[in-house]
């Protein structure tokens, strides 16, 4: 299992150091003031900045209660939150689904991914905090790990050469193209390749 | 837990997001049984969550009634758990 919370780093680019945030559960009142309420608060964008953004109007709350309704705790929702209590990412999966390149063997399937936009590059500059995003991905790839799935995960991409990039970094293949979104999965030799190097695993 | 990072070049500039369409992919047999499974704690809930998405631990650990283990026989259950699956760390 993991104990949550625990602690993982981020870069906070105001001090031009690294802090320790902790990767935690989700709850409600998170979600409800932490995400919905905080995120989109960002002084020096404009609407249509904000509108470009795939998860601007994301409904978090009836999502995940969505979800947990029609899945039970097979849907996680985990956050990272740094000293002053912002949730400065999140990320939502089911851990009850097939692999592809597996077929027949388990996999994590994220759902929703999404780092707070104060932290984007594209939104704010600088932004406040990097490496949220992978901290996110790693919980996952772990998660699946613990789960005996060793550390599959799949996820599907918006349509960025960028986001593209991002998951081919950490390792992950395309499995298939649906729409014009890219699906990815991490294969399980990547995947412990990832936690051996991150230190998760001996 | 995890690396310890030292400088800014360890962390990545990109801050993803995903599609968010909803689940394109097939559940594992057996999954929709975790609507109605009820856990005292997290321990608990990672437990029946190997129980119940690897049916090779069935024969050993079906019958286990989690609410008459204290818990670190839960945790050598899990340990038992983990050996079988091959889980490491």
């Amino acid at each position: 299992m993991i104990e949550l919370p625990y602690a993982a780093d981020l870069f906070d680019v105001d001090s031009n150091q690294v802090v320790s945030a902790n990767v935690v559960v989700l709850d409600r009142d998170m979600i409800k003031h932490g995400i919905v309420a905080a995120w989109w608060q960002l002084p020096g964008t404009t609407g249509t900045q904000r509108r470009q953004e795939p998860d601007h109007k994301w409904p978090w709350i009836e999502v995940i209660g969505r979800e947990r309704k029609a899945y039970g705790s097979a849907y996680q929702s985990i956050g990272i939150q740094t000293a002053d209590g912002e949730v400065q990412g999140a990320i939502t999966y089911w851990i009850n689904k097939q692999s592809h390149l597996e077929p027949k063997k388990g996999a994590i399937e994220v759902d929703r991914l999404a780092v707070a936009p104060r932290n984007r590059p594209s939104l704010r500059q600088p932004p406040c905090f990097k490496g949220v995003g992978a901290v996110l991905l790693r919980h996952a790839i772990w998660h699946s790990y613990r789960l005996g799935f060793c550390g599959r995960i799949r996820l599907e991409s918006v349509d960025s050469r960028q986001a593209h990039n991002f998951y081919r970094k950490h390792g992950m293949e395309v499995i298939m193209e649906d729409e014009g979104y890219l699906e990815f999965e991490l294969p399980a030799e990547a995947a412990e390749t990832i936690l051996r190097y991150e230190g998760f695993l001996p | 837990m995890s690396r310890k990072r030292i400088n800014e070049s360890d962390f990545d500039d990109f801050a993803p997001v995903t599609v968010g369409r909803g689940s394109r992919v097939n559940s594992l047999s057996g999954s929709a049984d975790f609507r109605s499974l009820k856990c005292s704690s997290p321990l608990d809930e990672h437990l029946v969550h190997l129980m119940t998405l690897h049916a090779s631990l069935g024969p050993r650990f079906a019958k286990q009634d989690l609410s008459q283990l204290d818990d670190q026989a839960k945790r050598e259950l899990l340990e038992d758990m983990n050996d079988l699956l091959g889980i490491r760390g």
